[in-house]
């Protein structure tokens, strides 16, 4: 093997200098983008990619493209699967905001959450990379998805929209190495957070503030803290392995082909969402007279 | 050597290296939006080739040039947009495949026995192998290899016979 590499043409070589140096620039950009603010500058072409990729596979993935046969019969069909995944939806729905109703009950004088409006989308095509577990879905801006949007499949929440196309969102799963989803134990009141980043079965149940353990087989539910998550959802169910409490996930019970994607519900903070300043005479003429109280 | 047998058909002997190029990248554009689209529903996101190294590194042991430099850059740059990875990763990758096949080019060209192609071509799929576990798993702080494993399993596995579609030159020096 005495020549390997000894391509002493100069053009050669000035060639396989260019490639080293393609590489560490290539390297470079990568360091670059461990910033969050460089990462970003890049967002609206991964967006219009995904864009791509949606109406594309979407083209491809229709009944009959690739298939032969009574079409109309495998539409019907298709349908009625689609209106069994969305009842199956409303059915678990309706299940979380039963528990949120006990709760309201046992705190009166709490405010209550309206039930948020969503958009059903398909999932196209999912993105397994070690960088992110991602879905897309087709459904984007112009069906009103915005990032923060919470999705959910007919056994609970899956995860939430990270980036929107025109036509596309990207969700991404509470499977993944960086999601983070603040849960509690349906029965035990247990909180804790669920991390992902154990596989897509599994998730893992760290940061409890609490000492006592969940209650094996509960339903875990989102506790709405930090605004992300609206409250009630299910997440998945507690399970003990490995002698640690670990979630196993709804996302891995049900297909992942349909989900219901929702507005997160946030609350604004108080210095984004200030009192209006009220005039002195409507003060003087709504507020109690002082010198009853006195 | 069943390894050293070039491609077969005289349409595509005569193909010009442009020609080729061009192939090798629809094929590897075909096969990459294949395993996003197809892959998953099949439940094969796993074990999903990455074509883009079936071209760095056919490439590589074809011919040292800048078009097929570009073409990769182009491939990884496609790849990382389509799987959220940081924009220059996957093009590394395919460099460091192509610059290693590259490096057993010339000595390949005169081994009989092809032993020197095997080598150079495993040595290149090894590198891109541990430099992909090496810049992914600096980019996110950590990452288990059975993430990238299959699909590098698959790759080497199926360039055997996606080899001959990957060759630029026509001569039959290079093939053996």
């Amino acid at each position: 093997m005495a020549g390997l590499g000894r391509d002493r043409r100069p053009g050669s070589q000035v060639r396989r200098t260019g490639i080293v140096i393609a590489i560490v620039i290539a390297l470079a950009l990568v360091v670059f983008q461990t910033s969050r603010r460089v990462r970003d500058t890049v967002t609206p072409v991964r967006a219009g990619m995904d864009d791509i990729i949606i109406q594309s596979a979407s083209t491809v993935q229709k009944p009959g493209f690739f298939s032969f046969g009574d079409s109309a019969l495998r539409q019907e069909l298709e349908a009625l699967r689609q209106q069994n995944r969305q009842l199956a939806i409303w059915r678990d729905t309706a299940t979380a905001m039963g528990e949120r109703m006990l709760r309201y009950e046992e705190l009166l004088g709490l405010d209550g959450e309206p039930f948020p409006a969503g958009v059903s989308a398909r999932v196209v095509t999912e993105t397994e990379s070690p960088f992110a577990e991602t879905r897309l879905a087709n459904a984007g801006a112009r069906n009103g998805i915005e990032i923060g949007h919470v999705a959910v499949n007919t056994r609970g929440v899956i995860g939430r929209v990270i980036r929107v196309g025109n036509r596309s969102s990207r969700i991404l799963l509470v499977s993944d190495y960086n999601s983070r989803v603040p849960i509690m134990g349906e029965i035990s009141g247990v909180r804790a957070m669920l991390a992902g980043g154990s596989g897509d079965d599994f998730g893992q149940l760290v940061d409890k503030p609490e000492r006592a353990d969940f209650i094996a087989g509960e339903n875990l539910l989102t506790t709405g803290e930090g605004n992300a998550f609206p409250r009630g959802l299910r997440v998945g169910v507690a399970v003990q392995r490995d002698d640690a409490w670990q979630a196993q996930l709804a996302l891995a019970e049900a297909p992942l082909d349909f989900v219901r994607l929702l507005p997160p519900l946030s609350i604004a903070a108080p210095e984004d969402d200030p009192i209006v300043p009220v005039q002195p005479d409507t003060v003087a003429s709504t507020a109690p007279d002082a010198g009853d109280e006195t | 050597m069943a390894y050293q047998s070039a491609s077969s058909g005289s349409f595509w002997s005569r193909t010009s290296d442009v020609g080729r190029l061009v192939v090798g990248i629809l094929l590897t554009l075909l096969v990459g939006y294949a395993g996003l689209v197809f892959a998953p529903t099949l439940g094969l996101a796993s074990f999903w080739p990455y074509a883009s190294i079936w071209a760095a590194i056919g490439w590589g042991a074809s011919r040292v040039s800048m078009k097929p430099v570009l073409a990769l850059i182009f491939l990884g740059t496609a790849l990382d947009l389509a799987v959220d990875a940081p924009l220059g990763c996957w093009a590394a990758i395919n460099l460091i495949a192509y610059l290693i096949a590259s490096i057993f080019r010339r000595r390949a060209q005169t081994d009989p026995s092809g032993f020197v192609r095997f080598m150079g071509d495993l040595s290149a799929l090894l590198a891109a192998f541990l430099f992909a576990r090496w810049i992914i798993g600096s980019y996110l702080g950590g990452m288990e290899t059975q993430s990238i494993l299959g699909g590098f399993l698959t790759t080497a596995i199926l360039y055997l016979p996606m080899r001959p579609l990957y060759l630029l030159t026509r001569t039959e020096r290079v093939d053996g």
